[in-house]
């Protein structure tokens, strides 16, 4: 008998009984239906209701919920009524979930991120590319992500991934490594490797100095030559930082109280410092370091004051 | 048929038994689900808003009660009720509530202590509205006020950095209040053996000290000039530790941001570069042993609540502890309370003068009593119409008049018992932390034998330093792992953006406000975090060269 008159057909009857057994038959299958229902297991999923599941999915990932975020994702991915976008944001998802969780799985990043590279579209091509160039890097395959970021500077190089593949391209320049038979357990970068990222950084800049990573990017320069103690240029980029826009509060303070510190400290470039600590009192009033700028200024300014005083006995003396 | 159903049924017992919990377990969820919209039996058909918190103290929930009073006489269809439970079981009770669903609708967020202060970020993410979308409209109760077009974020004394959750990069916390720490006395008693000025130097401190010591001890009272406790020693600890290490900053702020961080602090002095025994830092320790001297014997491990107790019983003339406790002290003490600041030694002073830069800054304090509206509140929008209020320029300086502590608002006055409590802009920030990470225990056991007296300043420092070496290490790379993982935390958000950004279904709804903004933000904050962790590795690599070069030397 063919499945569907199977179910068409009466169940077999037992004389007297068949009444209250049915009734209580049906109960049971109510409860059992309404059990399996009320967690939405047995729902079937249109594309409607998969873009709720998708918001699940990110709402877990950004609370740390990861298991649960790749369930609600692969839900998405593994159904045939999801549209080209949905498909998109899951597979996104499972990628970013495997890559960035806390025990990260590179195996699966890496096969979710080459699955995006096939959904045909820049957006997903993009991301594919930043993400396997990110787990490369992650990896300590540096060699191999360095040239996949680099890809991604070359094929996409206009967009928001390239001016983000550029960062953790200097990044992973600058950063130091752990080498157990240096002292403190870390090697430092190499000269040639602090160059080359300077460089990318400023290259990029030249490219496109309103990328909106610029003000990021001039904080990263900024702090290298600080490190490096190469101060003029330290400076520069703090000032092209802040005339970029800082868009954290806090750290617009750490650029403007760094530029006045240097120009008194390190350049003996008074008048901007006594302008940065001016500002710092103005905008920053209610920070830790308020009634330090407060005294730095007074300082600065006297020793304006003194610097003009002995220019003042000097002018004299050249005349005659 | 009723009947002839009972009998069959009757022969299936443990679906009978299904039948009736799953019966039971639905109007359990329904009375609650009733309830929690605050619907319970017989009460019309008012919004009702839930707020719990765990100030207890009676004037507090008063101030509380007459501020939604107000509120509802405004709001006649709105009927706001507080939940106090104490502060011991409160993170566990709000815990609870969050996970099953039953939270109120406005929580005082922020208690736990260590746990709660790994797990708020999680709960702001999972069940707290992001306020981000509010923050930058005016509060409407503003009306009429010099506040009224001020965005709602700008009419704070701090900006509303106290409702900023920094690893979220979002507003999730509305502050009520501002607190200080001071040093109270008995007026009638400091009066009596000293005067009716308080001490304005250290010199004059440490002599008022002795003077009530030997009062104590000529009418034979059992009376310690200061309750000092584990806890309260240390806001006089900090209060020297400022004034002598503040110009450390220069030299060992080698990033230059005006914050010297536990590995620039520590890994100068794993080096060698900078000593405990130079002057500064050794007097640091020795004030502090001197005035430890007036402390009640074992003052370390008493708890702080023991050193309230002595305090208000007359049995110690002095306390440190912080705004939140004016109200409840001026009403159990049988004395005249007043108020200070912790005297620092004048420049003048030939042992301490010289090295003391100045007392420490409160300008960088946030506001406190912070409280959250939660996801899952029915009224989610009346909580937040609630708040707005209860921060508004006027009612902001009412409820903390009312509560005897410092109102947050711009503009809003403080009662002028508390005048003495306003944050003190002047001053500095300590610039080394002596413990070093790893090392704070060894710190912890051997500093406390050294401030009893069992060691001299010598044998401290020896002791110390070898743990210091050998723990240290470990500590920084544990530091270094922690900065980690706030960099993949901060990448994890910068991916939601991303995603948002190229529009990926189910990240927009998640990703609240602007993202291409907040990518901006969240990629700033990450290259700050990468410079400071390059610059802390490289520092210490030059300090851990230079900790191995004499001993090379000396195994040569």
């Amino acid at each position: 008998m063919p499945a569907a008159e199977r179910l068409a057909a009466p169940l077999p009857r037992s004389p007297g009984k068949e009444r209250p057994l049915r009734f209580a038959g049906l109960g049971l299958l109510v409860i059992v239906a309404a059990a399996i229902l009320a967690p939405g297991c047995g729902s079937k999923r249109t594309s409607s209701t998969l873009d709720p599941l998708l918001a699940q999915g990110w709402q877990a990932y950004s609370t740390g919920d990861f298991d649960f975020a790749a369930e609600c994702f692969r839900g998405v991915q593994t159904t045939q009524r999801a549209t080209a976008d949905q498909t998109y944001s899951a597979i996104l998802g499972l990628a970013t979930v495997y890559h960035l969780q806390s025990n990260p799985d590179f195996g699966k990043a890496r096969e979710y991120y080459a699955l995006l590279a096939g959904l045909n579209t820049e957006n997903a091509r993009k991301q594919s590319a930043l993400g396997l160039a990110r787990v490369d890097v992650a990896e300590g395959k540096d060699a191999d992500g360095r040239s996949k970021l680099a890809a991604v500077m070359r094929d996409y190089p206009d967009s928001t991934e390239a001016d983000e593949a550029v960062v953790h391209l200097a990044e992973s320049l600058f950063a130091p490594r752990a080498d157990e038979a240096k002292p403190g357990g870390f090697g430092i970068a190499g000269d040639a490797s602090m160059e080359r990222g300077l460089k990318l950084l400023e290259d990029r800049l030249s490219a496109r100095p309103r990328n909106p990573l610029a003000s990021a990017m001039h904080m990263m320069l900024a702090n290298k030559y600080i490190e490096l103690k190469r101060f003029d240029k330290a400076l520069e980029n703090l000032l092209a930082a802040e005339k970029d826009g800082i868009a954290v509060d806090r750290l617009r303070s750490v650029v403007v109280w760094r530029v006045a510190r240097i120009a008194e400290q390190q350049l003996k470039d008074y008048a901007l410092a006594e302008r940065y600590y001016q500002r710092y009192v103005d905008d920053f009033g209610r920070t830790v370091l308020y009634y330090r700028a407060l005294t730095s200024l007074e300082r600065v300014r006297a020793l304006m004051g003194k610097e003009g005083a002995q220019q003042g006995k000097a002018e004299p003396s050249k005349g005659t | 048929m009723l009947l002839s159903l009972w009998q069959n049924l009757r022969k299936y017992p443990a679906l009978l038994l299904l039948v009736l919990v799953f019966g039971a377990s639905c109007a359990v969820v329904a009375v609650n689900a009733y309830r929690a919209a605050g619907g319970a039996v017989g009460q019309g058909r008012k919004k009702v808003l839930r707020i719990a918190h765990w100030q207890l103290e009676q004037g507090i929930r008063d101030a509380i009660d007459r501020l939604i009073a107000d509120y509802e006489k405004l709001h006649p269809d709105v009927e706001v009720r507080q939940i106090l439970i104490p502060e011991t079981g409160y993170f566990q009770w709000v815990n609870t509530q969050l996970i099953g669903r039953t939270a109120p609708d406005m929580i005082e967020v922020g208690s736990g202590g260590t746990v709660g202060w790994a797990l708020w970020p999680k709960f702001y993410a999972r069940y707290f509205l992001p306020l981000d979308r509010y923050v930058d409209e005016p509060n409407p109760y503003n009306r009429g006020t010099a506040l009224e077009k001020v965005p709602w974020r700008k009419t704070y004394f701090d900006e509303m950095d106290g409702g900023y959750e920094e690893t979220l990069q979002s507003y999730y916390r509305i502050p009520l209040s501002a607190f200080t720490e001071r040093l109270y006395y008995n007026k009638d008693l400091v009066e009596k053996v000293w005067g009716p000025t308080f001490p304005k130097t250290y010199e004059d401190f440490l002599e008022l000290c002795r003077k009530l010591a030997e009062y104590g001890r000529k009418n034979e009272k059992k009376l310690v000039p200061i309750a000092g406790s584990g806890y309260n020693f240390r806001q006089f600890f900090n209060a020297y530790r400022t004034a002598f290490t503040a110009n450390y900053l220069d030299p060992l702020d080698v990033d230059m941001d005006g914050i010297v961080s536990r590995i620039e602090s520590a890994a100068p002095i794993y080096s060698g570069r900078v000593k405990l025994t130079e002057t500064p830092i050794r007097a640091n320790f020795e004030l502090v042993r001197e005035l430890s001297e007036f402390f009640p014997q074992g003052y370390t491990s008493l708890s702080r609540d023991e050193a309230i107790f002595l305090f208000l019983q007359g049995s110690a003339a002095m306390i440190t502890t912080g705004s939140w406790d004016y109200e409840s002290m001026g009403v159990q003490s049988e004395f005249h309370l007043a108020v200070t600041e912790i005297p620092l030694p004048s420049k003048s002073n030939p042992r301490y003068g010289s090295y003391v830069a100045g007392p420490q800054t409160e300008a960088g304090i946030r506001g406190g009593f912070p409280v959250g509206i939660t996801k899952m509140s029915r009224n989610a929008e009346v909580a937040l119409d609630f708040m707005q209020y209860a921060t508004s320029l006027k009612k902001n300086e009412e409820v903390n008049r009312a509560m005897y502590w410092l109102p947050v608002i711009k503009g809003a006055e403080p009662r002028d018992e508390l005048k003495p409590f306003a944050p003190r802009t002047e001053g500095y920030s300590a610039s080394i932390e002596y413990e070093g990470p790893g090392a704070e225990m060894a710190y912890a056991q051997i500093s406390i034998e050294y401030l009893s007296g069992k060691l001299s300043y010598e044998e401290f420092v020896d002791q110390f330093m070898q743990a210091y070496r050998r723990e240290v290490p470990a500590g920084i790379q544990d530091v270094l792992r922690n900065d980690e993982q706030t960099l993949n935390q901060e990448m994890r958000f910068a991916a939601i953006r991303r995603a948002a950004l190229t529009g990926a279904p189910g990240a927009t709804a998640v990703a609240t406000g602007d993202s291409a903004a907040q990518y901006k933000r969240i990629m700033e904050a990450y290259v700050a975090q990468v410079g400071v962790r390059d610059s802390d590795i490289r520092d210490w690599t030059e300090n851990a060269r230079q900790a191995e070069q004499p001993a090379r030397q000396s195994g040569r």
